[in-house]
């Protein structure tokens, strides 16, 4: 049994929205605040928010941003952005977002996953990991795809597993904004060592694509960007998420 | 009024959100003369459990919340960790829960499902109770959690879901009722349970 989650994925500069291909020419497609809302309104399963430039600018995502968003949309929020501190994290699980995904500083430092997970419980952390294909190899990136770790991604996925992480975003970065599919081999690398849930991102195009992944590996939840905020060859941008009765059917076809 | 309790367990926020948009009256507090005038009470929680508890104890809210539901037979709605912390005891952090109902708080074992925690839109099945009114069976909402609360009197369940295997996802006994899953983050089928709560007499 797969219980199914179609998660559209955000990126921001502060409250505007932002899309690229392969974390390139990221180009301004609209503001943040209103494109949380609609999807609230197509009843997405979760929205994740993701401020691509908040560690370079050695901030976090914006709180009063986030607080504005929270009045408004009924449906879990996974915010990431420049979270490099514990103590940072307390104000927005405070405003009442559930999840706060990590991503840069851990290589250096697990600590950080223990502590939101010892206070506001695995659930609560999420990490994300973004890799490029390399020679037949999956190589871990940090910083927006300016940093190359030297862990593997197996014994990455294990060590953040067990210093609490509750959900695990993996991004290929090479598939990101192509809409041409997952990297299937990618999740079917690491699926025989997942033990909480994995959302799979970098890729999705129409939902084909989609029953592709969940099809052919072991993986229930995935991201999309592009193809919920572009529309056709040309990319215009519309909001866009699968109808309730679209949505039924995968959860009746996995369950 | 219902009083919401903060005690530094998370998510006040977004349950006060929700009330907020129903236009239910609320007071977020930690202070036992609001708790003492309100007419209902809410407990939300994502946190740790022993975390909770310890938060509860500091505060003193476990003797406050105690002589509230029991003495005074208001009613309570818990939700999430909420809802755990009536145990009497959970395997997360071999904690002694507030035991209002009686039973254990356990962790969802691997053979039963893979992946842990259990996150995403589930369905849930009920006895037709006044809580979910107006909410069909195999209504979607929203979980997020690695630990489920296993009642002593099966009785007292009033809501099954299914995560590898069935799981008690909805109490109540007497006036105290409690929630596995998230009604603050649960779109609609979410505002008409709130709804209901504030209803219920």
């Amino acid at each position: 049994m797969k219980l199914i989650r179609i998660i559209p994925l955000l990126l921001a500069n502060k409250n505007f929205l932002l899309k690229g291909e392969a974390f390139k020419d990221h180009k301004y497609i609209g503001d943040v605040y209103n494109a949380v809302k609609i999807f609230s309104e197509k009843k997405a399963h979760e929205i994740i928010l993701l401020d691509i430039y908040a560690r370079k600018e050695n901030r976090t995502i914006e709180f009063d941003l986030i607080k504005k968003i929270k009045k408004e949309i009924f449906i879990p929020l996974c915010v990431g952005g420049g979270f490099t501190k514990a103590e940072q994290v307390d104000m927005f699980i405070g405003e009442g977002v559930e999840k706060i995904s990590i991503n840069s500083k851990l290589h250096d430092d697990y600590k950080i996953i223990e502590s939101i997970a010892k206070k506001f419980g695995s659930q609560s952390v999420v990490v994300s990991i973004d890799v490029r294909k390399i020679n037949n190899d999956y190589i871990i990136y940090h910083e927006n795809n300016q940093k190359k770790s030297n862990i593997y991604l197996e014994t990455f996925i294990k060590d953040v597993q067990n210093a609490g992480a509750g959900e695990i975003i993996l991004t290929s970065i090479d598939n990101e904004g192509k809409r041409k599919g997952y990297d299937l081999e990618l999740y079917k690398k690491i699926q025989n060592i997942i033990e909480v849930p994995l959302i799979a991102n970098g890729g999705a195009g129409n939902l084909n694509t989609i029953d592709d992944l969940l099809k052919n590996t072991c993986i229930s939840s995935c991201a999309v960007g592009s193809s919920f905020v572009f529309f056709g060859d040309r990319k215009a941008v519309l909001i866009n998420y699968p109808t309730s009765e679209q949505i039924d059917k995968i959860f009746k076809k996995y369950e | 009024m219902i009083a919401l309790i903060d005690y530094g367990g998370g998510n006040t926020k977004s349950v006060a959100n929700i009330l907020e948009r129903l236009q239910i009256s609320y007071k977020i507090t930690d202070n036992p003369e609001v708790i003492d005038k309100s007419d209902k009470i809410i407990l939300p929680g994502v946190a740790n459990f022993t975390y909770c508890m310890e938060q509860l104890i500091n505060k003193k809210l476990d003797l406050v919340i105690k002589n509230e539901v029991l003495n005074k037979k208001k009613l309570f709605l818990g939700i999430c960790s909420g809802m755990q912390l009536l145990g009497s005891f959970s395997e997360e952090g071999n904690t002694a829960g507030l035991n209002l109902i009686s039973g254990r708080v356990r962790k969802f074992k691997i053979e039963d499902s893979k992946i842990v925690p259990h996150v995403g839109w589930n369905k849930i099945n009920h006895n037709g109770d006044d809580l979910l009114k107006n909410i069909g069976n195999n209504s979607r909402f929203y979980f997020c959690h690695s630990f489920y609360f296993d009642p002593e009197d099966k009785s007292n369940i009033i809501i099954n879901s299914k995560y590898g295997k069935n799981f008690c996802s909805g109490i109540k006994k007497n006036n105290i009722y409690g929630i596995q899953f998230h009604p603050e983050k649960s779109l609609d089928f979410g505002k008409i349970l709130i709804h209901n709560f504030s209803q219920l007499s």
